[in-house]
């Protein structure tokens, strides 16, 4: 403004500021809510999807090796079908890794996809028997595999010897027949503690024969240790493609006891050596890759750089190596892609997905909670400047100017606030706005001015117009018309999500799905308004033959609540629902996880072993904290036969009476069926075919049984899949089956002896048993669960959906006292001169606003109650529990009851604070309100 | 230019000029509101009829329409039925905007309470500013205006401050201010001086009296002040709905050549024929439920039924 007068001041403006100024308490409340709204909005979306950026790296962290790699495998056929030994030179082998490796990198390149690192390119034999040829071993049994790799070499420190070289001696075997084999010994490297533990030294030769799990007939060769090593870092993950280079792994041996097996090291120039010692091609034939070889490709995904970005390209490559046959052109033999990659991208999709659907309901019900109570704090504003706006007309102020200052004065506060926080939220947290947050934005911005606009728009025609009958009877019907809208509306949105819940699940979040709480919300408002007066005119009748004056009236107040009250009835029934149902799913959450966690361990903590011996499990009931062990054999790759056609199941062989005190009291209780005579093993199932009379598939042996129950408590998951269970008495299956031994150990345990064991187990894990494999608790898996980034993002956003939906329904409660107390206080001083006690005002208060509250928590209640089989069917918890099958949403009674007494404890302490206002206000101030009112 | 705004030169669309008739003209109006079912016939019939610059007071007890009639002629409500003109217009006919503009330029209100009539953010220059920024008065004549407004008005001082920093009398005077900020014909005042003390009444009066002097604006106020009433030179009273009594002042000189007020006072006779006894005659006479009546050549006179029955027995 550059004023050329000093008298060209900007007029125009003078009303609006003056105005707003004489209304900044009102403005600034407007202002903080708008603000807090559009930043929530923005923030939880934009984090959300940060969240979910780094939650396909939790996913490929929490993956086994393999489930998270690209692996390529090619286990070259032969043509011979067994490897023949002979004294004559053969052949050379040649690796296929480079033409693969290049028409992967082609395929990456094309697709946009991003490989991290690799290829790691390895070679590998299957485990052998050690025939030692220099000294005796320490152990009874050794097999050792040999690997071809380059990569250890950066990854040791070697304490004897040195890294293997290229084979250069020649040694003739005996095969078993008798025949001679003349081989290459080929240099290798195994692992310093190995070595001592079995007892072999640098320069010892060893004998490898076709081992006890051999799928190849291989001819035997010789390997000469040329050093022994020790990791640098045993913890880098490049370790895992073969975890026996490190460790000693004991499978159990046919005949009892166990094998130890690990593996022999040797570099990728000794390809050609050892692939003829195992299998001779003989001279002349194809040049091509070993048949005795397993050849691998890995390319690793780095998880801390993965984000949503990666996903589409991965996806495209995955497709073009499993279904282009343009990739392999040119290449022989076309290596099978091996990875868990795909089922992975698509949990995380879903997973999104299910998140953004959770995050959803908050962000809507926060908005929707939120501009009811702007709306309010306007409609309360406009409303105290009714006098003024009357006074502006009277003057001949047009009704647009009129319409134009008022909605003004409430938008000046709103807008700008509204968008500076939602721009400022924008830029300072890092993530894409989605249109929802833009929409949501547009609502507080724009909704609070337009209630005013309408609100004014009526005020004003109605300044001159004769109260008809005829006119309220019109309004009445507007009133009847809105309402009915709101309801069928949330009647759609009800049908629809029920009816689409499963498309919904399967990712597509649907505004629907979204906004269908709070209708149902806003049509238990609505619902509550209209019918709040019935009840309470018969409890103010009630009131009148049985209490003080003070309860009548405020009853019979409460029972005529007007117009002035529908809105802040039905932002406290919003509110209470947000409350409620936030609630709901925060405690379903907790319950879920702990629920997915326990079947998939089976009991407070599992310990898993090749074969666990009495003592070791008298070892694990000893410990503190622990109420009970149950031996078990657990076989996942069981299976029951019915009419000749066998199904995959878990066989769990165990006590059943014992394994169903452990499980009391948990959510796994179930109770052990009365075992009663038939042919065979008893049998109970969770679940599978009915038939009474079945075989039980037992280590490859089918074993006569008859089912005596179904006990669908008892299906467990596996591996992250539901699998249906056959428990069997452990005792009756030994005795049918004498190889069988125990395998595993369920323990109930208290959380201290769940970390303990965890500890212990992390530390070394055969402290609990020579052949323990791991140890899983429940605690373990849900808080690996918890802690995921999207499950911990959206407690967190169900926590704050919590917190600001009771600030705000707190204010709803301040604003609906405020509405009723002009009337209420000019009652009040008519009571006073009428000869009212004092104490009597308090009592008016509570009796005219509680029942009012009451009514709308409980209506909000219901709705929050009702909310979950709303959205039931369009949620999957899965993603944010870790549960293997679909967990759906169930009303949660006592969540929602502690979330109504804690809205009615604000509304109880909103009355204090507006007791203590009343009384601290000036009397004078008071008495006024009383004249004009 | 500062008297133009009281003619009624600037006809606007549908009203109908009628050059020489009264300037307020009511006939037979009736207003009705029905409210919960009930309904209260606040206007039944009432006539009145008010010449351009004329100073009326209009009494009458509470409930008998006083505010209902100021409401309709400020073109805020409109009647039920019945004719009502003001400067030439029918404000039955008017339209939205042409009311607006009889709003903005024809009438002025003021209110009892003197916060009704300012907007308390606003300092009294800006609150007599305001009416005619809302007419789109040229700036610059705008200050001018004001400033004349609140001299006239004897309240000049107080053109800085803000409603709660004057009297209530100060305040009333400035609500005046704005009434008459558009130079309005009308000047229409309902119980102007309630709230007030007897010397802040007074100087309220005497401003209304001045602006109607002043600015020739036609005056149309309500009150229950015996001591205003009887200083304006014609009181109308309302009964029920119904003009139903008028005192009419004027300075008389007598026998002995003094100046001295004479008050007459008049019923009403309607058009209709309808007369209203006034409640003290018909008291002092027992007259109820039926009257004999005696046309005379020059009056007519009125008996109770029986009596007359005796004398003339
Ligand atoms: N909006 C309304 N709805 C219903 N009845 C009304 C309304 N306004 C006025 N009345 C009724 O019309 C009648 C005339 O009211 P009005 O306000 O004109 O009286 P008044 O002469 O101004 O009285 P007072 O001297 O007390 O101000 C009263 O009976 C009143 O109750
Ligand atoms: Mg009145």
């Amino acid at each position: 403004m550059t004023g050329r007068h000093a008298s060209t001041r900007p007029r125009p403006f003078l009303l609006f500021r003056r105005g707003f100024a004489a209304g900044r308490g009102t403005a600034a409340l407007l202002a903080v809510v708008a603000a807090l709204t559009c930043g929530f909005v923005v923030a939880v979306p934009q984090l959300a999807a940060g969240a979910g950026d780094r939650a396909l790296g939790d996913l490929v962290r929490a993956a086994p090796p393999g489930a998270r790699d690209l692996g390529l495998r090619l286990v070259p056929q032969s043509t011979q079908g067994v490897a023949l030994p002979s004294t004559d030179p053969g052949a050379e082998a040649a690796a296929p890794f480079d033409v693969v490796s290049r028409a992967v990198a082609g395929a990456a390149r094309a697709t946009g996809a991003r490989l991290d690192a690799g290829p790691d390119l390895a070679a590998q034999s299957e485990p052998m028997t050690v025939v030692p040829r220099t000294r005796p071993l320490r152990v009874s049994a050794a097999e050792a595999l040999v690997r071809l790799d380059d990569a250890y070499d950066a990854r040791v420190r070697w304490v004897e010897g040195a890294a293997p070289g290229a084979a250069t001696t020649r040694r003739t075997l005996d095969t078993i027949s008798g025949q001679a084999h003349t081989v290459l010994v080929v240099p290798v490297a195994l692992r310093d503690r190995t070595a001592r533990t079995w007892g072999v030294r640098v320069g010892d030769v060893l004998e490898l024969r076709q081992g006890s799990q051999a799928t190849r007939r291989t001819t035997p060769t010789a390997v000469v240790l040329a050093g022994t090593f020790e990791p640098t870092d045993a913890d880098d993950p490049g370790w895992a493609a073969e975890p026996r280079l490190l460790g000693i792994a004991k499978i159990p041996a046919p005949e009892g006891g166990s094998i130890d097996q690990a593996a022999l090291v040797a570099p990728l120039s000794s390809y050609a050596a050892l692939a003829d010692g195992l299998w001779r091609i003989p001279a002349g034939g194809p040049i091509d890759a070993s048949p005795a070889l397993t050849h691998t490709w890995r390319w690793t995904l780095h998880p801390d750089r993965l984000t949503r970005a990666d996903v589409a390209p991965l996806r495209a490559l995955l497709v073009r190596l499993g279904s282009d046959p343009a990739v392999w052109s040119g290449i022989a033999r076309r290596p099978a892609v091996v990875t868990g990659l795909p089922d992975l991208l698509d949990r995380y999709q879903r997973d999104l997905a299910v998140t953004d659907v959770l995050v959803s309901f908050v962000t809507a019900g926060v908005t929707a909670l939120a501009v009811l109570v702007l709306a309010l704090t306007a409609l309360f504003g406009a409303e105290r400047r009714r006098d003024q706006v009357r006074l502006l007309r009277l003057r001949g102020a047009s009704t647009a100017r009129v319409l134009g200052l008022v909605t003004g004065w409430t938008a000046g506060a709103c807008v700008p606030a509204a968008l500076l926080a939602a721009l400022a939220t924008g830029l300072l947290v890092a993530g894409p706005v989605p249109g929802a947050a833009r929409l949501e934005v547009l609502a507080v911005t724009l909704l609070p001015g337009l209630v005013v606009l309408v609100a004014t728009w009526l005020t004003v025609r109605r300044l001159g117009e004769v109260p008809d009958a005829t006119r309220s009877l019109a309004r009445a019907a507007r009133r009847l018309v809105l309402e009915l809208l709101v309801v069928a509306l949330a009647v759609f949105a009800v049908t629809t999500v029920r009816s689409r819940g499963a498309v919904i699940v399967a990712g597509h979040a649907d505004a629907l799905a979204a906004v269908a709480p709070v209708l149902v919300a806003l049509a238990a408002g609505v619902l509550a308004v209209r019918l709040l007066p019935g009840p309470l005119g018969l409890l103010a009748r009630a009131a009148e033959r049985r209490r003080g004056l003070g309860a009548f009236l405020g009853l019979g107040r409460a029972a005529r609540t007007g117009a002035e009250a529908a809105v802040p009835v039905v932002a406290l029934v919003v509110g209470t629902a947000l409350v409620a149902l936030t609630a709901t799913v925060g405690s379903s959450l907790g319950a879920q996880r702990d629920l997915a966690a326990r079947l998939a361990v089976g009991a407070d903590a599992r310990v898993d072993a090749g074969r666990i011996d009495a003592p070791d499990i008298a070892a694990l009931a000893a410990r503190p904290g622990v109420r009970s062990a149950v031996p078990a054999y657990v076989e996942t790759a069981g299976g029951i036969e019915v009419d000749g056609r066998e199904s995959l199941v878990t066989v769990l062989a165990l006590d059943p009476a014992r394994y169903a005190d452990l499980l009391r009291d948990t959510p796994l209780a179930f109770a052990p069926p009365a075992t009663h005579a038939g042919g065979g093993l008893p049998v109970v199932l969770s679940g599978g075919p009915a038939a009474a009379a079945l075989g039980l598939v037992v280590r490859g042996t089918t074993l006569p049984a008859h089912r005596i129950a179904t006990v669908p408590a008892l299906a467990r998951v596996v591996s992250g899949r539901e699998s249906v269970v056959a428990l069997v008495p452990l005792d009756a299956l030994v005795d049918a089956l004498p190889t069988v031994q125990p395998n595993t150990v369920y323990l109930a345990a208290d959380r201290d002896a769940q970390a303990a064991l965890a500890a212990d187990a992390a530390d070394d894990r055969t402290r609990l048993g020579a052949l323990v494999t791991g140890v899983t608790t429940v605690d373990g898996v849900v808080g690996q669960v918890a802690d995921g980034a999207l499950a911990s993002f959206v407690g967190a956003t169900y926590l704050a959906g919590s917190l600001v939906g009771g600030v705000l329904t707190l204010l709803a409660l301040l604003l609906l006292l405020a509405a009723t107390r002009p009337a209420r206080s000019q009652l009040l001083i008519r009571l006073r001169t009428l000869g009212l006690a004092p104490g009597s005002g308090r009592r008016l208060a509570w009796s005219e606003v509680m029942p009012v509250v009451v009514v709308g928590v409980l209506a909000g209640a219901a709705a929050g109650a009702a909310a979950p089989l709303v959205v039931g069917p369009a949620l999957d918890l899965a993603a944010v529990t870790g549960a293997a099958t679909r967990l759906a949403l169930e009303p949660h009674p006592l969540a929602v009851a502690l979330a109504a007494a804690a809205v009615l404890i604000l509304g109880a302490s909103a009355l204090l604070v507006d007791a203590a206002a009343t009384r601290r206000g000036d009397l004078a101030q008071h008495l006024r309100g009383g004249d004009t009112a | 230019m500062s008297t133009t705004g009281t003619t009624t030169g600037r006809s606007h669309g549908s009203g109908t000029r009628r050059g020489d008739g009264p300037y307020i003209l009511c006939d037979n109006l009736v207003r009705i509101f029905s409210a919960e079912g009930v309904e209260v016939v606040a206007l039944q019939g009432l006539d009145l009829t008010v010449e351009k610059g004329e100073l009326v007071a209009l009494v009458g007890a509470s409930g008998s329409g006083k505010s209902t009639l100021l409401a309709i002629l400020s073109g805020l409500d409109t009647p039920s039925a019945g004719v009502v003109r003001v400067a030439g217009r029918d404000l039955l006919a008017l339209s939205a905007r042409d009311r607006l503009h009889y709003r903005r330029r024809t009438v002025g209100f003021l209110h009892q309470q003197a916060t009704a009539n300012l907007l308390p953010y606003l300092s009294a220059h800006e609150n007599v500013e305001l009416p005619m920024s809302l007419a789109s008065v040229p700036r610059a004549e705008r200050a001018t205006r004001a400033a004349e407004t609140l001299e006239v008005l004897g309240v000049a001082d107080c053109a800085g401050r803000r409603p709660h920093e004057m009297s209530g009398g100060q305040q009333q005077r400035v609500a005046l201010g704005v009434a008459l900020a558009n130079r309005p014909g009308v000047l229409l005042a309902d119980e102007p001086t309630g709230e007030l003390d007897s010397r802040s009444s007074d100087e309220v009066f005497a401003a209304i009296r001045r602006a109607n002097a002043t600015f020739g604006t036609t005056v149309l106020v309500v009150t229950h002040d015996a001591h205003v009433s009887e200083h304006v030179a014609r009181t109308v009273g309302i009964r029920d709905g119904r003009t139903s009594s008028e005192v009419r002042r004027r300075t008389a000189v007598d026998e002995h050549g003094n100046e001295g007020l004479v008050a007459e006072e008049f019923a009403v006779l309607d058009r209709a024929g309808r007369l209203q006894l006034p409640r003290q005659f018909t008291a002092a006479l027992e007259l109820r439920d039926r009257v004999r009546l005696d046309l005379e050549s020059d009056h007519i006179g009125v008996w109770p039924a029986e009596r007359g029955e005796e004398e003339r027995g």
